[in-house]
């Protein structure tokens, strides 16, 4: 069950992805009931739930989603989804609660990439693009492949729906756009029918996006990657220029020990880039604060990208409210309502705000700009309730 | 979308109780997710106490963490880490009462939790009560009544403490710590004080230990019906008189509330003389809405909570509404809906939320829906319900005749 499938902003977690299901989806639940378990009746449930749905919905696909409870009591529908997809051709998708669900989805695409006809010579700039969620993602992703001379005949994952990409037979590549959350799943279906894959940092940022380029491009050949990116940036400039003037005079905190300032500064493998540079390049002036960091955690504040970065020790809860007060504009917060930063008018943000590529930058600034701008009780905010 | 059919589980209503309890800590027997069908609550009441983003939660799990390895971990010997946990948890300072319930699995393994929580009961200063799992065949409701249950038998209170004219409400579903439920209690607090009864003790309310403690003061226990069995034991343990009531929601349901407990401390013909005021002054304030645009409409009511189904039914049919089954065809362009939004909300017709869960509203004035005071908000609710839908409704008539 998720916890609310409507409204966004009472979720619990800003970061919180909603699992609504797409236009069309029917949405079925077995119904254990206790009297079930106790009559040994569970996993007959399922298998006339499968089946029902089969027969009466001729679905393209069914996802299959075992919990723990008919898991622990031995469970087991491997023969009914073997039946469906033998008697009626529907493919069953199974991920299971207790295991991890990469290997079902590596198993997804290797029997996909199976029934792939592949065209005995395959086109070279002909890539699959993988990881981009989004369609104005997809739009920039396409944008800067075509700019490396690559053609991009589809996108795969997060959709698994293998009609989409029709002409997936001719490429020879596969191009990760964000691969951040998709660690598990192995490219190895891919390389083994062939693929070349790109599996890179995400392109967050200018200095993602041209590392993003020089690897694709590095790997794939094509069009120089410098020249690609700095057409694409001109392109680009003055908007970006408008963003930069907007946050220029913006703080933004990030807080937290040394672990978690380090991961938010850093380009490792938590986001896949360094936040503050990302937060710099937009001209915002980023403000680490680092909790029992002491006067060696202490940097001044120094030019970055098109902002600065400054690094501020605090050591208690009274320090870090006085640091929230003294001009921060936005702060890093995975809680959609976090009572440090309500307690000045404060708004949050996540990664989640954040949006791959140049137009993704530009996009994601403007979000920020528009959070810092639009803070409540102005003047006023002395009146707020203290979390102290 | 297939709207799931079945109700809001057990365990939901377990965190609806500890949620409505000052100071209250829940142990589940479970894994991690235990936190995310926490969430839903905090989704329902943003004042919400089981999650707070800082300082310790008050759903515990006794699972090893966010691993997928529940089925393995629950086949070693986990009694003394989960005694241990108890341990902790009664340590705290704020802790004023602990329960404790299993998750569905966890259920079914037999795991003696209910023995661990009793040793822990014996050697803390905070009560430890555990609720027996029905969440395999139980739904919210069941939840939320066998958690009050746990704590009549489980909570100390000492009898002879009994004040003239004093009353403990038990059995009052506390959702959430919302202005809606602000301003019912402020509503049956005021309807018992004007039967000269003072009420001393709501079961649940909001209010910590004390407030339950406080029970032992009553002369009367009122029970309301989501925890029937609460307010039977209570009543033994206290040996104090019980009157059994409906949801004072309506008119008529007001006046049975009233005469009821009236008639169960002698005093029916004060009762009579409060109803026919206060009755009479809501029909005055409410006329105009029902009679210009209220009355003659189309009203579907679906809740889970089979009272709170009942008692709008009636409400709708004392306003001169004609109450339809849910999915029939709409005789009126501007049928009223009357139901929780756990799974759906019709923006574009005449809903008017009520019940649990309720995401779309979250009053900052008191909202009441009992007693004469609900009659007025339920009223102005469906009225501007009404209102809107019918407006927009036109608009969109208009714009497709544009076109």
């Amino acid at each position: 069950m998720t916890p609310n499938v409507s409204v966004a902003a009472l979720r619990y977690f800003a970061d919180e992805v909603a699992q609504d299901p797409g236009e069309g989806d029917v949405y079925l639940s077995t119904g254990i009931t206790e009297a079930d378990v106790l009559a040994g009746r569970t996993q007959d449930l399922l298998g006339r739930t499968l089946d029902r749905v089969a027969r009466e919905h001729r679905p393209v696909a069914i996802h299959l989603r075992t919990t723990c409870l008919p898991e622990l009591i031995g469970d087991n529908p491997a023969a009914f989804i073997k039946s469906i997809e033998s008697r009626l051709g529907i493919p069953v998708f199974w991920t299971s609660k207790t295991r991890p669900s990469a290997s079902a989805c590596e198993a997804w695409l290797r029997r996909s990439l199976a029934k792939t006809k592949f065209a005995s010579r395959r086109d070279p700039r002909a890539v699959l693009l993988c990881g981009s969620a989004s369609q104005a993602a997809q739009l920039e992703a396409k944008e800067l492949c075509a700019g490396l001379g690559l053609r991009v005949v589809g996108t795969l994952l997060p959709s698994l729906d293998f009609r989409q990409v029709p002409e997936l037979g001719e490429a020879s590549a596969v191009v990760w756009w964000n691969p951040i959350g998709w660690e598990k799943v192995g490219d190895a279906a891919f390389l083994d029918c062939g693929f070349k894959v790109v599996r890179y940092h995400p392109p967050f940022g200018l200095a993602g996006t041209k590392a993003w380029l020089e690897r694709t491009a590095s790997v794939l050949g094509g069009r120089g990657a410098d020249q690609v990116y700095a057409e694409e940036l001109a392109a680009r400039k003055s908007r970006l220029a408008d963003i930069q003037k907007e946050l220029r005079d913006r703080t933004v905190a990030l807080a937290g020990d040394m672990t978690d300032i380090g991961y938010l500064t850093s380009q490792r493998e938590m986001f896949g880039f360094s936040l503050a540079a990302l937060l710099c390049e937009l001209g915002c002036n980023v403000r680490c604060l680092v909790f029992n960091g002491g006067d060696g955690a202490r940097a001044a504040r120094t030019a970055q990208g098109a902002g600065t970065l400054e690094f501020v020790p605090f050591a208690s809860r009274g320090q870090l409210d006085q640091e929230l007060a003294r001009g921060a504009d936005l702060v890093f917060s995975h809680f959609n309502h976090d009572p440090r930063l309500e307690a000045h008018g404060l708004r949050g943000f996540t990664e989640k705000d954040l949006e791959v590529g140049m137009d993704g930058l530009l996009r994601s600034g403007k979000i920020l700009s528009e959070r810092c701008a639009m803070r409540p009780f102005l003047g006023r905010r002395g009146g707020l309730k203290s979390w102290l | 979308m297939n709207p799931p059919a079945q109700p809001w589980p057990f365990l939901n209503g377990v965190y609806i109780a500890v949620d409505a309890i000052e100071g209250a800590y829940l142990i589940v027997d479970g894994p991690y997710c235990t936190f995310t069908k926490a969430e839903i609550q905090y989704c329902h009441n943003l004042r919400c106490r089981l999650l707070p983003q800082l300082g310790h939660r008050r759903i515990v799990h006794t699972g090893r963490g966010p691993a997928r390895e529940e089925v393995q971990s629950l086949s070693t010997d986990r009694t003394a880490r989960v005694a241990g946990i108890f341990a902790r948890i009664c340590s705290r300072p704020d802790a004023q009462v602990v329960l404790a319930t299993s998750f569905d699995f966890n259920e079914l393994q037999g795991f003696p939790l209910r023995e661990i929580a009793r040793r822990q009961a014996q050697s803390s200063r905070v009560p430890v009560c555990h609720v027996p799992s029905r969440s395999l065949g139980g739904d919210w409701l069941d939840g939320y009544a066998l958690a009050c249950e746990a704590l009549a038998r489980g909570i100390p209170l000492e009898s002879g403490q009994r004040e003239r004219d004093s009353v403990a409400v038990v059995g009052y579903l506390q959702d959430r710590d919302e202005p809606d439920h602000v301003g019912n209690r402020r509503e049956l607090r005021r309807l018992l004080a004007a039967l000269g009864l003072r009420t001393v003790s709501i079961w649940l309310s909001g209010g910590g230990r004390r407030e339950l403690e406080a029970a032992a003061r009553a002369s009367l226990i009122v029970s309301l019906p989501y925890a029937r069995k609460a307010a039977r034991i209570l009543s033994r343990r206290l040996h104090i008189r019980l009157c059994e009531t409906e949801l004072p929601l309506g008119l008529v349901a007001t006046e049975r509330f009233l005469l009821e407990i009236a008639r169960s401390v002698g005093r029916a013909a004060q009762a009579k003389r409060v109803i026919a005021r206060e009755g009479a002054a809501a029909i005055r304030d409410t006329q105009s809405h029902v009679l210009r645009f209220i009355t003659g409409r189309e009203a579907e009511v679906k809740q889970e909570d089979a009272q709170l189904q009942a008692r709008l039914s009636e409400l709708c049919g004392e306003l001169g509404m004609r109450v339809v089954e849910p999915g029939t065809e709409r005789q009126d362009r501007c049928r009223v809906y009357l139901t929780h939004t756990g799974y759906d909300f019709r923006a574009d017709a005449a809903h008017v939320p009520i019940g649990y869960p309720n995401y779309v509203e979250h009053p900052v004035r008191e909202m009441p829906y009992l007693g004469y005071a609900g009659i007025r908000c339920l009223v102005d609710r469906i009225g501007t319900a009404l209102l809107r839908a019918e407006a927009g409704s036109g608009r969109r008539q208009n714009a497709a005749a544009e076109k």
